[in-house]
């Protein structure tokens, strides 16, 4: 199995650089990633709780 | 990392048991002496979990004990290491003091992170420095498929596939939310200027308006007494009404007899009904109830029944004349005597009973008559109440006839004042224009307020938008984090494991006879040998298991490793020659890295040098 934290730095580290490309805040970017650590422990959460997640940022802020 | 010494305490099957490592071991044990608890009591020292992902940490500890303890001597930078830990979750890790004798302390508590002495994580170890029970089995029975590559199938990378895909969903699931904005967009934008000029409009419609109510106050108002022309139309047309409705009742009384005569036929029923209640009055004064006459006439039916039946009886005796009771001869005169009696009696009553039911006759028409002639009265006093009705309706509807053409004429008489009637008609004039200005006045107000409406629709449509895109922008943001993170992966990993294996290469002696290229997108090992070229699922048993050590050991050094190669069984499943090939590469794996290997083939452990082997 890959190391889950290697690409969960990887992950990180692309989210940021993205972020920063497209004016997107550092705690929003911070938000994408715990999003993304929660749907790699969790198998169940499907693309629709993916995304129900990612727009309820907006409501979290 | 190099591994010295490992003690296991109420683990598995051992009790507490001591194991020395060197650069190649060689642990071989039958089936259940324990190969694989010392594998497992290995990595559950280093990294307190469960290298088996199907069992738990309790299920390591030796049966009947509370816990079991793994203490790990290691080598590191020159220094030796000491961690042990228990079954309950105590860590604890201590440095070898330079004076060779006594320990420091260095991690007392489970939370702190050993990463300086255990550099990478569990998994990852896992990956790259042990070598599961039946993992080459796997390897040599399949090749890659479902568009993976050799490298991700090693990596067993399929977790991080189904969430890459999901991430592009949810990606695809925001595009779609924010194209079914789309087709509301245009026709939502008001005209502000049209606005605009409508409200000011409104405005002076609302001073016209307000213009034309004061100018028809003030005709109203004017001397000169009736000023409005509708009340005429009114009045006749009050009239006209009460005309007809009392045509239409004269109408319905044309039809009922006239009152005159009814009058004078319900006197004459009056009338007669006083006779019939005299005549029954006086019947009563015999007779009070015809029942009583009934009944009597009843007594007057059973007394001739009873004489009719001596008669009978004494015409009887005259055949045989003698007493019934005593025998006694009776004369024939004297029977004939009593029979003539009783046939005086039968006759006197039979006459008195027709009396009676002559009168009961006349008594019961008499009842019946009355009756017929209440009926009759009743009837007749309804339809006098009826005419009765109609003419005091008559006369209230004349009286408001009279009433309003009286008004109706003072009206007339009015309305032919010239000055009045030019008024009436200006007022006229004016009403119909105040009713054009409030028609429009109203029509304006709606189309403002839907032009309002429609502007805050389009307010909301462009935050719903504006936010759409956003989800759409930190969707897409994740989806392309994922999938760059996923390349980026490959080719740090591709291009490390490409450099390793280059190194690993040149230092297997094995190699001479393989000459392996890898392109430069994918893992593709082909083989050249004898002017043809072998592509994996065309190599033989003992190429790939060359291969598999060597991707092994190469993505180990791209990811990280411990330093020590352990492999539990790895000769189940090959024959002698391959076995061959394993060991022969595991004793030339132990020239760079630590190898620990466990076996319960007798043939395999006999392949390495004796000095290596440790048995159970």
């Amino acid at each position: 199995m890959i190391s889950q934290e290697m690409f969960f730095n990887l992950f990180g580290s692309q989210v940021r650089q993205l972020a920063t490309a497209n004016s997107v805040s550092e705690v929003d970017a911070q938000r994408l990633i715990l999003i993304f650590a929660e749907a790699m422990k969790n198998p169940y959460m499907d693309e629709r709780h993916i995304y129900q997640r990612l727009v309820d940022m907006d409501g979290a802020e | 990392m190099k591994i010295e010494q490992l003690k296991v305490e109420h683990i598995g099957c051992y009790s507490g048991i001591s194991f020395k490592f060197s650069d190649l071991t060689v642990i071989y044990g039958e089936n259940r002496s324990g190969k694989s608890t010392l594998i497992y009591a290995l990595y559950y020292a280093m990294f307190g979990k469960h290298l088996n992902t199907t069992l738990s940490v309790p299920d390591m500890c030796q049966k009947g004990e509370k816990f079991g303890t793994a203490t790990l001597h290691f080598s590191m930078q020159e220094k030796i290491c000491q961690l042990w830990r228990s079954t309950l979750g105590t860590v604890a890790l201590s440095i070898l003091s330079e004076d060779g004798v006594s320990w420091n302390s260095l991690v007392q508590d489970p939370s702190e992170s050993l990463k300086p002495y255990i550099p990478i994580p569990s998994d990852v170890a896992s990956l790259t420095s042990f070598f599961r029970e039946g993992e080459l089995i796997y390897f040599l029975k399949d090749i890659p498929k479902y568009n993976k590559t050799l490298l991700q199938q090693i990596l067993e990378m399929d977790d991080i596939f189904i969430l890459q895909t999901r991430f592009k969903k949810a990606a695809a699931i925001s595009k779609e939310k924010r194209k079914d904005l789309q087709p509301e967009t245009s026709a939502k934008i008001p005209a502000p200027l049209n606005l605009a000029a409508a409200q000011k409009e409104v405005d002076d419609l609302e001073k016209e308006i307000a213009v034309t109510d004061a100018e028809i106050k003030s005709l109203s108002v004017a001397s000169g007494g009736f000023s409005d022309p509708q009340l005429l139309i009114i009045l006749q047309r009050t009239c006209d009404e009460k005309k007809s409705e009392i045509e239409s009742i004269e109408k319905a009384k044309s039809e009922l007899p006239p009152l005159a005569d009814m009058t004078r036929k319900l006197e004459d029923l009056i009338r007669k009904n006083d006779e019939i209640a005299k005549s029954i009055s006086d019947a009563n004064a015999v007779y009070p109830n015809p029942d009583d006459l009934q009944r009597q006439m009843g007594s007057f039916d059973q007394r001739i029944r009873g004489l009719k039946s001596d008669i009978q009886r004494l015409s009887d005796m005259e055949r045989q004349p003698s007493c019934h009771a005593c025998g006694q001869a009776l004369s024939p005169e004297h029977l004939s005597l009593l029979i003539a009696e009783r046939r005086a009696q039968c006759a006197e009553l039979e006459n008195n009973r027709n009396q009676l039911a002559s009168e009961l006759t006349t008594v019961q028409s008499a009842l019946q008559e009355q009756k017929n002639c209440k009926v009759e009265m009743e009837s007749m006093q309804r339809r006098i109440a009826e005419i009765q009705h109609w003419n005091g309706k008559v006369e209230n509807l004349q009286s408001r006839l009279n009433q309003a053409a009286d008004e109706l004429e003072k009206a007339k008489g009015t309305a032919h004042d010239p000055e009045i009637e030019t008024r009436s008609h200006r007022i006229q004039a004016i009403q119909a224009r105040r009713t054009d200005l409030q028609k429009r006045f109203v029509d304006l107000k709606l189309d403002i307020q839907q032009a309002e409406q429609r502007a805050t629709d389009a307010e909301n449509l462009k935050e719903k938008i504006r936010l759409a895109d956003r989800h759409v922008l930190l969707c897409d943001i994740a989806y392309q984090s994922m999938d760059r993170a996923v390349a980026a992966l490959n080719q740090s990993l591709m291009d490390k494991v490409r450099e390793s294996l280059q190194q690993w290469a040149g230092h297997f002696q094995y190699l001479d006879q393989f000459d392996i290229e890898i392109t430069p997108k994918e893992l593709s090992p082909i083989i050249q040998a004898k002017g043809y070229t072998y592509k994996l699922n065309q190599m033989s048993k003992s190429e790939r298991i060359f291969l598999y050590l060597m991707l092994k050991l190469a993505i180990g050094d791209a990811m990280g490793h411990l330093g020590v190669f352990i492999l539990d069984d790895p000769a189940d499943g090959l024959d002698a020659k391959r076995q061959n090939v394993m060991a022969h590469l595991l004793q030339e794996v132990s020239r760079k890295r630590q190898v620990v290997v466990t076996t319960n083939d007798d043939r395999f452990a006999d392949m390495f040098p004796q000095e290596y082997r440790l048995n159970l």
